[in-house]
């Protein structure tokens, strides 16, 4: 069994991490935020993956035809949404604290600290 | 119906965040049109072709991959080309959230009712009220192709009010060629 | 009766659609009374639930897909009488909150009431639900939710830093769910909880599962705001709006724990549930959390960033309750939940009161202003006793059942670090209590800091209805200690939440439920030890809010020797809670691992 889809998906995951926590732009770290995001999609769908299994229409195909897992694939829909959710509220965030106070760096942006 | 709400959620908490009450008294921002032709006449047809697809995705959600979530993005992401391609006056109907709010309030309110129907006929919440049709058929799947259809405007519309709320925020000068057009 | 669960998130959500939707159409005032009628329906139907559910599991298949020969096809609402009660609670808070908004804000009010309702349909999911997507997915609409309500004041930064800073942490707390979910559905092929139980039943488990389960807690326990993962409560909820904060704090971080209560006790109970140390690890990260978070309330100035850290610090005490992997443990835990939330929510509406009335929220600008108010101050120090657990008051009943599974467990110094923490919490709002409605001691205090940006926004307010409002919050937590009947009713439904294999047989194969026992309606006795904590911890309490008024006039030996010992550890602290986001997901990521390791170390072989 192949450990390469999983590994790419610890990989995508610990590298956004690192981004976000060294990050000194919002707009970057929304886009960390994504890429640590996308290490699930990674991992949900290498885990529903089934070899040489077809992609799940049944239409027209016969009992027992190996099929790739739909309900990871729902899943990782569910997913993205949420992600292009949470990246929308950043980015608002972020216009408003460029409106604010002129700079986009969370380090600069502490108000509230202790 | 928790995903569907997820992104009504955040366009309204966008919508919230970005609000800016003494902005909207400013003077309409104008943008210009793009100029060059070859840029415009792709583009259009690429807002045609977009639109198409998104509308199949969305109207075959149930049959083929897509589904509401896609072909609204794929719908969404044509009619904002058309942002980019025309001018202001172009895009204005799609800016205008008194126009789109009900129908998200539609889309989203829309699975609930169905599930709520469901659940006052006696069965489940979501459970299939229609018949189930023949598979492969548009005319299938119960509920399901009610669902579809009101995720897909709701995410359309979501999306649209989305950027709407984006653009707000953004003010380009007039310039003096453009005060015509 | 099972078509309740379903209506309780059904009519949240759809209120929120509609408001929102026709609000341009319809006048203020029936908007405003169909946003609150909404809530208060969703919280009857929420008792109605209640009720029901004392006698049998309500389960609601969704979409009418059964389960098969015991195969779990669909999504599942599986209600018992905890998560019936949470509902219950959670709607309660929701439409005080909401009342309480009316005239507490005046802009924005679609948008707010939209999102304050779909939190409670949120909510009301995920204490509901019996899958384990589902419960992300709940968990992740009510976080959105919350981060635009967070970021409602828009025109200052203070609540963009908030917000972001609970945004990319709580995000990132559900990233990691996600990530536990894929890997539990690669070893068990089910989403459901029932369901993954019985597979993981089966079997020794391997390491997967436990990788599973620490990324699956820890994106709770970042929802839960225990230590370390708890950096973002502070600031968000120093800056959010009054009712937001009393939602948020109150019950929205709660419900983080009763994410970790519901996962552990239908899924890694099965594989792990032979030995403590599951529970160990939670056991002292809530000891840890109570203590820490304790000690920075007293180190605050800023009323709401205060009472930020006392909610810290209870919920790190109901999730010692919770580690305890005992049933007075976890009873303990749910009734400090309900007391809890609608005290907190008290606190939060009188210093939202406190706000509109001076335009100011920070304790030492507001030294002796409201000298006079007898009806904030009497809900603000009912309120703290509360807190502290005074006897028979509050969360006392509550956290009485904890120390009584402590010490049947054979660790009685939990009771002391408990009890210590809630001291500490219920010294700095009693504290502040004395210095703005008394007008006691000094009127400056280096240790508490620099202060924060006010923001001296004046509101137009109907002060009576604010005022009502937090009294009947505090009025109702102050008196679920002595509430007949309610102590035995929380035990009985912490055992049937404890009880694995006979959730799974209920939810997946349909079995009725055995007779219920009746219980007695009297009011419950603690041991002897629980009431004489309880008594030190409010002499303590009293007496660490005298030495914060007057630590000046303590002779100066005690003060030099004070300094010297605890100024660096201050200092630290001080420090680590620096509002960078960065810091925050360093901390969470060491934290989850540091979690990982230690279950890695004692469940493996």
């Amino acid at each position: 069994m192949s450990y390469l889809p999983f590994a790419v998906a610890a990989w995508i995951c610990l590298v956004g991490i690192a981004g976000i926590a060294t990050s000194r732009n919002l707009i970057h770290l929304a886009i960390c935020l994504t890429v640590t995001q996308s290490s699930s999609y990674v991992l949900l769908l290498s885990v529903g993956y089934v070899k040489h299994g077809k992609a799940p229409i049944f239409i027209g195909t016969k009992l027992g035809t190996t099929a790739v897992d739909p309900v990871v694939q729902a899943l990782t829909l569910t997913d993205i949404v949420v992600s292009v959710v949470v990246i929308a509220l950043i980015l608002a965030l972020a216009l408003d604290a460029h409106r604010l106070s002129g700079t986009v760096d969370p380090d600069q942006i502490t108000d509230i600290a202790g | 119906m928790g995903e569907e709400f997820i992104l009504y959620a955040s366009v309204v908490g966008v919508t919230l965040l970005l609000r800016d009450e003494t902005r909207t008294r400013l003077a309409e921002r104008r943008t210009r049109r793009f100029r060059d032709d070859t840029v415009r006449l792709v583009g259009v047809a690429m807002v045609g072709a977009g639109l198409l697809i998104g509308l199949w995705l969305m109207a075959f959600g149930y049959i083929t991959p897509g589904g509401g979530f896609q072909g609204g993005v794929v719908t969404a992401g044509a009619i904002v080309l058309l942002y980019l391609v025309g001018n202001h006056r172009d895009y204005r109907p799609f800016r205008n959230e008194h126009l789109l709010d009900p129908f998200e309030a539609v889309g989203a309110g829309g699975y609930v009712i169905v599930g709520l129907a469901a659940l006052a006929s006696g069965t489940a919440f979501l459970a299939n009220l229609f018949g189930l049709g023949t598979p492969g058929m548009l005319r299938s799947s119960g509920s399901i192709a009610i669902l579809n259809w009101a995720s897909a405007i709701a995410v359309t519309v979501a999306m649209l009010l989305l950027f709407a709320e984006f653009l707000e925020t953004y003010v380009v000068p007039l310039e003096p060629e453009d005060a015509g057009s | 009766m099972t078509w309740i669960p379903p209506l309780l998130v059904a009519i949240p959500l759809l209120t929120a659609a509609v408001t929102a939707g026709l609000d341009h159409v319809t006048p203020r005032r029936l908007q405003d009374a169909i946003v609150v009628a909404a809530s208060a329906a969703t919280t009857a139907l929420a008792f109605v639930l209640l009720w029901h559910a004392e006698s049998r599991e309500v389960v609601h298949w969704f979409g009418g897909w059964q389960p098969r020969h015991g195969v779990a096809l669909g999504i599942d609402f599986a209600v018992g009488p905890l998560a019936a009660g949470m509902c219950a609670v959670i709607g309660l808070v929701v439409t005080l909150a909401l009342v309480y908004s009316l005239t507490f804000l005046h802009e924005a009010a679609r948008l707010y009431d939209a999102l304050m309702l779909v939190a409670l349909g949120a909510m009301c999911g995920f204490a509901m639900s019996g899958d384990l997507f589902n419960l992300f997915v709940w968990l992740e609409l009510m976080a959105v939710a919350a981060y635009a309500l967070t970021g409602f004041q828009v025109e200052r930064l203070g609540p963009v830093q908030g917000a972001v800073n609970f945004a990319i942490t709580n995000s990132l707390g559900g990233y990691l769910f996600a990530i536990g979910i894929a890997l539990i559905y690669a070893r068990t092929g089910s989403l459901n909880l029932a369901q993954i139980g019985d597979t993981l039943s089966h079997g020794p488990a391997g390491g997967l599962v436990i990788v599973a389960m620490t990324l699956l807690f820890c994106g709770f326990l970042i929802k839960g705001a225990i230590v370390p993962f708890h950096l973002w409560a502070a600031d968000a909820y120093a800056v959010a709006p009054a009712p937001v904060c009393a939602v948020l704090g109150g019950v929205m971080t709660d419900i983080g724990l009763i994410g970790v209560s519901r996962l552990y006790w239908t899924v890694f109970d099965a594989p792990f549930g032979q030995g403590h140390a599951v529970g160990d690890v939670l056991l002292w990260l809530g000891m840890v959390t109570a203590v820490l978070a304790g000690t920075m309330a007293f180190l605050q100035r800023h009323l709401k960033r205060m009472l930020a850290y006392s909610v810290v610090c209870h919920i790190g005490i109901m999730l010692a309750g919770i580690g305890l992997l005992d049933s007075s443990g976890l009873a303990g835990a749910e009734l400090m939940f309900l007391a809890h939330a609608l005290l907190t929510a008290g606190l939060f509406f009188v210093a939202g009161i406190l706000h509109s009335d001076h335009g100011l929220i920070d304790e030492l600008h507001l030294h002796g202003r409201a000298r006079g108010c007898w009806a904030p101050a009497a809900a603000w120090f009912a309120a703290t006793i509360g807190l502290i657990g005074a006897p028979y008051v509050g969360i006392y009943l509550g956290h009485g059942l904890i120390d009584e599974g402590a010490t049947e467990l054979g660790r009685p110094w939990v009771l002391a670090l408990l009890w210590l923490g809630s001291a500490l919490a219920g010294a700095a709002l009693l504290r502040a209590g004395a210095r703005i409605f008394l007008g006691w001691g000094e009127a400056d205090d280096p240790l508490l800091g620099q202060a924060l940006e006010e923001d001296p926004l004046e509101r137009d307010v109907l002060r009576p209805l604010l005022v009502a409002v937090a009294l009947a919050a505090v009025v109702l937590g102050v008196a679920i200690s002595v509430v007949p009947g309610l102590g035995q009713r929380a035990e009985y439904a912490a055992d049937r939440f404890q009880d694995r294999s006979g959730y799974a047989a209920r939810v997946l194969r349909g079995h009725p439920f055995p007779a219920t026992p009746s219980l007695p309606v009297t009011i419950r006795h603690t041991s002897v030890e629980s009431l004489l904590y309880s008594g030190g911890a409010t002499v303590l309490a009293c007496a660490l809010a005298l030495v914060g008024l007057y630590r000046r006039r303590l002779p100066r030996f005690v003060m030099v020797a004070a300094r010297r010992t605890l100024a660096l550890p201050i200092h630290v602290l001080r420090e680590v809670h620096s509002g960078v986001v960065g810091d925050y997901v360093a901390w969470v990521t060491v934290g989850t691992a540091f979690v990982g390791g230690v279950w890695a170390l004692l469940l493996h072989g």
